[in-house]
């Protein structure tokens, strides 16, 4: 139980954190040439933690659809198609070149450029949809400020559209002053000061008070 | 100056002026001197979110966005959003609320099952939470994590959903969802090309840096907020900086440029 302790001890990831932080700041600021490599070593084991992390989704997935298939849970089919997928394209991506297996094969270029590229690009432009009826909501003008709203969104609108500026060629320029004064302006407020939350967040994270994500400050 | 990477001098200054500063008001704050702090609604809507989701018998969805947490620019808001899964778990481990955690990264996964598990720990229920049913690892794909991520809300009728991290295109179509359902709907991200989806299809949305507050706002931690008056330090050095290279620009001095690129 003892050795249960000290490992899961909060203070241990804040030293690491720490640590990893001063390295990758450091070489930032200063000219450190074993500083920097170090740093880009940290970077490349970042990489193979993702990579070894891989076998984690494998296995949440396989337990998780595994048992919804088991149980025959509401909608227990889908389940199985992502059991079916993800192990048929796992075997197909095994680096066997010789029986038509592996990345780069004819076989996992088909199936990435056939049927992962077409629905993604799919999902993709679905998104014009979603706009359309989060326009729909947004632009309902009860307050004074989805009026304003309303009122920038159909300039831009009419600008962007060629019969706008086939009416009224002004739409362009009035297009241009509101991306680049009002839409500029509060986008490099929200810029600036999201980027100051971000550095003060990593202070409190250093001086170990922020600690939500360290098991909740447990 | 030769050990000092070039351009980045005062970058470093401000670094180190920002750090102090929040440094200075936190232990401030620990003699007793704790500022004032605005509501911030999205925030104080979590409780009642839940709250809602309890009595009306369905799950809450919260998710801490699709970016990893070694990123510069996106993992402080994976932290944030990791910092209110922290306190939405135990809120919903209290109230015996379903809960729900969408996540796109791997190395995140164990991440959020302990802060979940922990939550359930602090309000008494361990028995309640099953890692691999509530915190689902659906897709490192974008698309085929937000698709997961609806049909899931979707078939599970969620009564909440809250989404405070770093979000791309997929914004609006979890938003969107969201609103078809009928869900109370908290977004909040640093990104500012996804701010204004939040803001039309979520209930409550966190504008920028009122994502990074949300730790020290939901934890009411004295230290944690002195350090916020650290941060409004920093805006005020903005400010300054803004307003006197505007003056100098415009009598044409170009002085101020040359200090801070130095």
């Amino acid at each position: 139980m003892i050795v249960m302790a000290w490992y899961r001890r909060v203070e241990i990831p804040i030293i690491l954190t720490i640590i990893f932080c001063i390295f990758q700041v450091v070489p930032y600021f200063f000219v450190v040439p074993a500083w920097e490599s170090a740093a880009k070593d940290f970077v490349d084991w970042d990489a193979v933690m993702e990579t070894f992390a891989l076998f984690i989704g494998f296995t949440t997935l396989l337990m998780l659809h595994g048992r919804i298939v088991a149980q025959r849970r509401r909608g227990w089919y889908w389940s199985a198609w992502v059991l079916i997928t993800m192990i048929g394209y796992t075997i197909v991506g095994i680096p066997i070149p010789s029986i038509g297996l592996g990345k780069g094969t004819p076989l996992f270029e088909a199936i990435r450029l056939y049927v992962l590229t077409p629905l993604s690009g799919a999902m993709y432009a679905s998104l014009g949809f979603w706009i359309a009826s989060a326009a729909y909501r947004a632009f309902r003008a009860r307050t004074i400020e989805a009026g304003v709203l309303l009122l920038s969104g159909t300039l831009v609108m009419l600008a962007n559209a060629p019969i706008g500026t086939a009416i009224w060629p002004t739409f362009t320029p009035i297009r241009k002053w509101i991306f680049d004064v009002p839409n500029m302006a509060t986008m490099r407020a929200i810029t600036i000061g999201a980027a100051l939350g971000a550095i003060a967040l990593g202070a409190r994270t250093l001086m170990g008070r922020e600690r939500g994500y360290l098991r909740g400050g447990e | 100056m030769a050990a000092l990477q070039s351009g980045r001098v005062s970058g470093l200054l401000t670094l180190i002026y920002l750090i102090g500063m929040v440094i200075y008001f936190a232990l401030r704050s620990r003699k007793g001197r704790v500022p004032g702090l605005r509501r911030i609604p999205g925030l104080d809507a979590i409780d009642e979110a839940i709250g809602r989701a309890a009595e009306m018998g369905r799950p809450v969805f919260i998710s801490h966005g699709i970016g990893n947490m070694t990123d510069a620019t996106y993992g402080p808001q994976t932290i944030a959003g990791l910092g209110v899964l922290s306190y939405v778990a135990e809120k919903c481990a209290e109230l015996g609320t379903r809960l729900y955690v969408p996540v796109r990264q791997l190395t995140i996964w164990p991440i959020a099952v302990e802060l979940c598990e922990t939550g359930y720990k602090k309000a008494g229920r361990p028995e309640d939470f099953n890692p691999t049913d509530q915190v689902r690892f659906l897709s490192s794909d974008q698309f085929g994590f937000s698709s997961n991520y609806m049909g899931w809300m979707w078939r599970e009728r969620a009564a909440a959903n809250i989404m405070i991290g770093a979000y791309w295109a997929e914004s609006l179509q979890l938003a969107e969802t969201g609103a078809r359902i009928g869900t109370v709907q908290v977004g909040g991200t640093a990104n500012t090309h996804q701010i204004p989806f939040f803001v039309a299809a979520c209930d409550y949305a966190l504008i920028g840096e009122e994502i990074f507050c949300a730790g020290a706002y939901l934890s009411k931690d004295a230290e944690m907020i002195g350090s916020l008056a650290g941060q409004d330090m920093g805006k005020l050095l903005s400010i300054v900086l803004i307003v006197l290279g505007v003056l100098l620009v415009t009598a044409g001095s170009d002085i101020l440029t040359k200090i801070l690129s130095w």
